[in-house]
């Protein structure tokens, strides 16, 4: 029954595909440029394509792929942030695993579809601007493919326009070339997209601009940069190695890092793009404006550069961040709601208004190793009361505020409960289970009320209550109740976005000690402010760090932070990620509430491998490329 | 005679025979005696424990009578400003015999050189060795040059001022033959060329050269250059029957090999061929060329593990070992490239010391200096001009040692390495302060 | 035999006269074990059988030339008893030791094979005991290499394999220079700080071991102490 089953989704899927993709109807390597490609309608047709097959890190990317909104579109409700310090999963604990994060046949597939159009272009009957808008897209789509490789597998084949098969396998086989000419190519074929590409396209599609193709350069150039300059933080050793497939000499840092520089410099002096609502009068406002970004980019168009669309819902059409996200309290009848736990290392590392340039680690008392000390509730320990369930979280960046839904806040009109327990007023404890507890007339409710409908945090139930103790918020938007299905979530994505730019600029001066450090510190602080901080901190590495962190929180950036910068294998080496209690006190009356730091109930520890920081190559007995080491 | 004929004849047979054998056992009559030196003469009986440099030797200047122009000094044909292969210009201030050149310092005055094609010049070399405590050089003979009459004359008239200074200041001394540019070809004209000097000089002779270098109770003779991966017109095959013929059947001769860095890994400058270990260990010492494989940063996890494991490997195949330590490295008007001037920087000593220190640490027993006189690749010890009191060089310039130094510094500091290396004590991982 | 012959004409569709040769590999039938030496001491090198010194190992008359591995267990023994008879060229890669050369072996039935390595570091005169409400390590070690000793810890975790990759509790101190050879290093894991995870009443394994500064490389340690708390 179940086979049935099977072969009928299999036979629906390809029904499905056969009709949504006209392409596939026809013979590919057979392709005549002039019927396809001497209609408009026809280059616009090959070109959604294209576009379609960009690995854009979106709502629908997460370990296994991209586009994970067709067929079968249940993930589970994992995203890539909780292969990061940013988040866990609410019930499981997958970090990274060897078949994770690949990307080499869609990657191929894609960069075959794009060299039929640039073998084409030349041939076709066109004006010579649409002729030079060609050239520069298809050599956008050829560098994001090629970047999206290099960060995944180093050095690649290089190929550059179709293979034919004549007979010969051997022929198509292409070796890998270095890292370097990998990452020189990217850079490259940035550099024909900026010459080629105008400052937008007439309709205003959503295609690439030369503005684009700065700011992708802005980001290649600058993952390359970081991998030259910390090579020497993670040594691998083996074939691939010596034959320089992967790896770059810690000289090439400097030319990559001045490339970054000039790319984000291009974006910043045109004048065409700024910071949406740069300068807010308070922390509140800063949290709206900043929770509107997300909640609509198109909300912003200064700031947002490139915006991967979602148009309506349905399979390849919506998204599933609405279903999968929501606290518990508003599931709206889907039933595993509240997936996405941000960890207390990502609430720690937000400043606080009134200690500008640092992070904020939440205390939960007074005692010297408060910050360090994971083991749980200690009846002796002097903890500090508050009197609200977020007063603990009371002064820190107003993005926290909007990227997280923390404990006692409101959402969708409700108050959002999120508690572990509570402690009697004998002293001892209920955490994470036990009976309702009547104390003064009132009674007590481990999770915070009466009804699993009602709270949204620690119970194991359905696997939908936080575990971190706190939410998610960003990207959902408030005022949309999604329908408990798949795909119903339109929310459009900003793939590049000023901030961005902004940031790698103030890193790769940060980082190479070279460029305007004047500027470069604006550009750290432009973002800042738009968060609601007044005062400026100076332009350091950790600073830059620390605001991409909070800044970029859950847009895919921190995990190719981690590796790019060689951070991972020292972030996760045997690390348990953090939670935070809140728990009600009732030791005192009127009742407070008091935190405890402690592990993610029920994860184990995470480690990363040296070899993860380049993944397996698919294949290797077929296309008789040289692995990566210890693959 | 007739038994050998016949001996001859049936291994003929036997090869015949046999047909794919790639080794036939040749059947010697009977064991030919090893030959054995009286070294009693002998002022150096083996490398390990002495501190030795290379020496170039390969400048010329015009007027010197060597008649080979600017050479190694020179560029496109000119020496002047703009035209230049060296990064170090020499220090002449002690020369009895120096040479005008095109180049003017700041102030006008007129820039000298010296050519080692002098025996005075070569002779002050030697008082600066033993002024400092240096044990000695290996002499450089250039294949591709000495197949030609003038460097041959050059080289051997170099040759002949060094072993005359070396006996006169009691400093080691052998030969370093750099295969660089040679073809299989070039293999007998080696083995030739080798033998005339051993007649000329009368090298083995001990009474004659007792500071000619010996190791395992034999004259050492070096061969630089076998097993690099650069694309070289000679094999490891080649090398292997030139020490066959160098060493004879009487084992006339040890022989030190220089080798790439990664002669053990057979990878990335090293050819990946096993054979190459075959020969090494046929040979008494070996050399990996270091210049160039690390800097300041990257010694530690470069030679860090590499050095102790060449080390234990060399001991179980019995061998003996010799590490390469080079003050610094900047070829910028040799590439025409200015940012290649000080391009492994020298750092005051520090990065020489490093390595000096690094090698001593991981069980060395004898070290090799690139080089005593190198200055197109700017790793020369011996006495240069200080930056900032360098002849112009058009738009160019000339790196000179760091100016708060004396210009005797290298030769100081790889003199203080020797006294480590003889037994000396209080020396450790700090650069010894120079009093 | 006779549950594979209805299944050879299936093959032979499949895999033409392949199939024969197939059915005719023997099974895996040596076996590989040896432990690693210190080639001063002649005592066993204690290894992480997780993310620790590996084996690598590529067996002749295959053109592909693929590298297998095999992982050494604390105690620095290792065994592999499904193996091939066959000639082998056999390395210990990413280790705690100075690199070695590749070696050609010969495997044939029970095979030992022991390598003699130089550790990193030895870790001399090692004491954990419990001291109060602390696990106390004190040791002395001694550098083989140049390298800076990156830096010391002592690890906890309830299985004898503890070790700086598997651990639940640790002490470390950054070392990144030169040790002395006559210092007495010391290291605390505090019990009450640990309750979370040092539970009193169990039993937990505790090691102490340092690691060199040089790429790929892995910690050396004295050997393990059970400590019941």
């Amino acid at each position: 029954m179940s086979y049935l089953k099977k072969t009928l989704t299999l036979l629906l899927v390809l029904v499905a595909m056969s009709c949504g993709d006209v392409l596939d109807k026809q013979p590919l390597d057979k392709l005549q440029g002039e019927n396809l490609f001497s209609n408009p309608e026809g280059v616009k047709l090959y070109m959604a394509n294209l576009y379609y097959q960009l690995p854009i890190e979106d709502f629908t990317f997460f370990r296994q792929g991209f586009n994970w909104n067709t067929g079968d579109p249940n993930n589970g409700g994992f995203a890539p942030a909780m292969s990061t310090d940013e988040a866990v999963h609410t019930e499981f604990g997958d970090f990274i695993g060897n078949d994770d994060f690949q990307w080499w046949d869609q990657g191929y597939k894609l960069i075959r579809d794009v060299n039929i159009l640039i073998d084409i272009i030349p041939t076709l009957d066109i004006t010579e601007d649409e002729r030079k808008a060609l050239v520069g897209e298809s050599a956008f789509i050829r560098a994001y493919a090629y970047f999206a490789l290099a960060k995944r597998y180093g050095g690649v084949p290089l190929i550059t326009s179709v293979q034919k098969y004549e007979g010969d396998v051997e022929a198509l086989k292409v070796p890998r070339s270095t890292e370097k000419e990998t990452w020189d190519f990217v850079l490259k074929e940035c550099d024909t997209a900026v010459g080629n590409l105008g400052d937008s396209w007439p309709g205003g599609e959503r295609r690439a601009t030369k503005w684009v193709a700065y700011a992708l350069k802005s980001r290649a150039a600058l993952h390359a940069a970081s991998l030259a300059k910390y090579a020497d933080r993670a040594p691998i050793s083996g074939t691939a190695v010596d034959q320089k497939l992967v790896g770059l000499d810690k000289a090439a840092a400097a030319e990559f890092y001045k490339a970054a520089i000039d790319a984000s410099e291009a974006i910043i002096s045109s004048g065409k793009f700024n910071l949406y609502k740069p300068s807010p009068a308070t922390p509140e406002e800063a949290a709206n404006n900043y929770r509107l970004l997300f909640e609509d980019p198109n909300n912003a168009p200064e700031e947002v550069i490139f915006i991967k669309g979602y148009a309506r819902p349905g399979s390849g059409t919506g998204h599933n961040y609405g279903i999968w996200y929501q606290p518990n309290q508003t599931a709206n009848g889907w039933p595993h709601p509240g997936r996405m736990n941000p960890t207390l290392e990502l609430m720690d590392v937000y400043e606080s208004y009134d200690k500008p340039g640092e992070s904020a680690p939440l205390a939960t008392s007074a005692a010297a190793n408060d910050l360090t000390d994971y083991t749980g509730f200690n009846a002796t320990k002097q903890y500090k009361r508050f009197d609200s369930e977020n007063d603990i979280f009371k002064g820190k960046d107003a993005r926290m505020w909007a990227t997280m839904i923390l404990p006692g806040t409101s959402w969708k009109g409700q108050k959002i409960v999120i508690q572990a327990g509570f402690i009697k007023p004998d002293g001892s404890a209920q955490i994470m289970g036990g009976d309702p507890f009547t104390h003064g007339g009132t009674t007590y409710y481990t999770y915070g009320a009466s009804d699993r409908t009602k709270y949204s945090g620690f119970d194991t139930w359905g696997g939908n209550n936080t575990r971190t103790g706190v939410s998610f918020k960003k990207f959902l938007n408030e005022g949309l109740n999604i329908a408990p299905g798949w795909n119903q979530c339109v929310t459009d994505f900003a793939d590049f976005r000023y901030a961005e730019i902004l940031l790698n600029y103030a890193e790769a001066i940060a980082e190479s000690g070279t460029g305007d450090k004047t500027k470069g510190a604006k550009a750290l602080n432009d973002v800042r402010r738009r968060a609601g901080h007044k005062v400026e901190i100076p332009l350091t590495i950790n600073n830059v760090i620390r605001e991409r962190r909070v800044e970029l929180a859950f847009e895919h950036k921190r995990f190719w932070d981690l590796i790019r910068r060689r951070e991972y294998h020292t972030a996760f080496n045997n690390t348990m990620r953090h939670a935070l209690l809140p728990i009600l006190d009732l030791r005192v009356t009127p009742a407070k509430y008091i935190f405890v730091r402690v592990n993610v109930p029920r994860s184990n520890p995470s480690t990363f491998d040296y070899r993860q920081y380049y993944r397996a190559i698919p294949g290797i007995g077929a296309n008789g490329l040289v692995q990566n080491p210890q693959y | 005679m007739n038994l050998f004929k016949l001996l001859l004849f049936l291994s003929i047979i036997s090869l015949s025979c046999k047909g794919s054998d790639e080794n036939p056992k040749t059947e010697d009559p009977k064991p030919v005696e090893e030959v054995k030196y009286d070294e009693s003469y002998s002022l150096f009986k083996s490398y390990k424990g002495l501190v030795m440099a290379g020496y170039q030797g390969w400048f010329t200047a015009e007027g010197d009578g060597a008649g080979r122009g600017w050479h190694h000094y020179q560029k496109a044909g000119k020496f002047e400003p703009g035209f230049a292969s060296i990064d170090f210009w020499p220090d002449v201030t002690e020369y009895s015999k120096t040479y005008n050149t095109a180049f003017k310092y700041a102030n006008g005055e007129t820039a000298k050189v010296y050519s080692p094609y002098d025996e005075e010049s070569v002779d002050l070399h030697f008082k600066w060795m033993k002024e400092h405590g240096i044990d000695g050089v290996y002499m450089q003979r250039f294949v591709s040059e000495v197949k030609g009459e003038s460097g041959k004359r050059h080289f051997n008239k170099v040759l002949a001022n060094a072993l005359k200074a070396s006996k006169k200041y009691g400093r080691a001394i052998s030969i370093m033959y750099d295969l660089s540019g040679s073809t299989s070809a070039d293999m007998d004209f080696i083995a030739k060329d080798w033998e005339e000097l051993q007649q000329l000089f009368k090298l083995f002779d001990g009474q004659e050269n007792p500071t000619y270098l010996r190791h395992n109770g034999r004259p050492l003779l070096a061969i630089w250059g076998v097993g690099f991966n650069d694309g070289r017109k000679y094999t490891i095959a080649d090398i292997q029957k030139l020490m066959d013929k160098v060493k004879g059947p009487t084992k006339k001769a040890s022989i030190l090999l220089g080798v790439p860095y990664y002669w053990r890994e057979l990878g990335r400058d090293t050819e990946n061929s096993p054979l190459l270990h075959t020969v090494i260990r046929q040979a008494d010492i070996i050399m990996p060329w270091a210049v160039g494989r690390y800097n300041a940063s990257t010694y530690l996890s470069v030679a860090g593990p590499n050095l102790p494991a060449d080390i234990t490997w060399c001991k179980t195949n019995k061998i003996d070992y010799a590490p390469l330590v080079f003050p610094g490295f900047s070829w910028g008007n040799l590439k025409n490239d200015k940012s290649l001037y000080n391009q492994i920087p020298r750092n005051k000593g520090e990065f020489l010391w490093q390595q000096i220190a690094g090698a001593k640490m991981s069980g060395a027993e004898a070290l090799y200096v690139a080089m005593f006189d190198e200055v197109d690749e700017g790793t020369a010890i011996f006495k240069t001009r200080k930056e900032g009191d360098t002849p112009l060089n058009a738009d160019g310039k000339f790196v000179g040692i760091e100016p708060d130094l004396p210009s005797d510094y290298y030769l100081w500091l790889v003199g203080q390495g020797a006294n480590w290396f003889h037994g000396a004590s209080g020396y450790g991982n700090v650069k010894p302060a120079r009093k | 035999m006779k549950q594979i012959l209805p299944y050879i004409p299936a093959l032979m569709l499949l895999f033409g006269t392949a199939a024969c040769s197939v059915d005719n590999y023997p099974a895996p039938d040596s076996q590989l074990y040896g432990t690693f030496l210190d080639a001063e001491t002649n005592e066993p090198v204690e290894q992480d059988i997780i993310r620790g010194s590996t084996i690598e190992y590529i067996e002749h008359g295959y053109s592909s030339n693929t590298k297998q591995t095999m992982i050494i267990k604390n105690d620095g023994s290792y065994r592999n008893n499904l193996i091939f008879a066959n000639t082998y060229t056999i390395t210990p890669v990413r280790g705690n030791f100075v690199p070695m050369a590749a070696q050609e072996v010969t495997v044939k039935g029970e095979t030992k094979l022991d390598f003699k390595v130089q550790p990193y570091i030895r870790v001399k005169e090692a004491s954990i005991e419990k001291v109060g409400t602390k696990i106390v390590a004190k040791f002395k070690l001694q550098q083989t290499v140049m390298n800076n000793v990156r830096k010391i810890g002592l690890y906890a975790h309830p299985e004898p394999s503890v070790g700086e990759p598997m651990r639940v509790a640790l002490a470390e101190q950054e070392i990144n220079g030169a040790i002395d050879p006559n210092k007495v290093y010391q290291l605390e894991i505090d019990l009450p700080s640990n309750s979370n995870v040092l539970k009193t009443g169990n039993q937990y394994f505790f090691r102490a071991g340092g690691i060199i500064d040089a790429p790929e490389s892995k910690f050396n340690y004295a050997k393990a102490v059970r400590v019941a708390l």
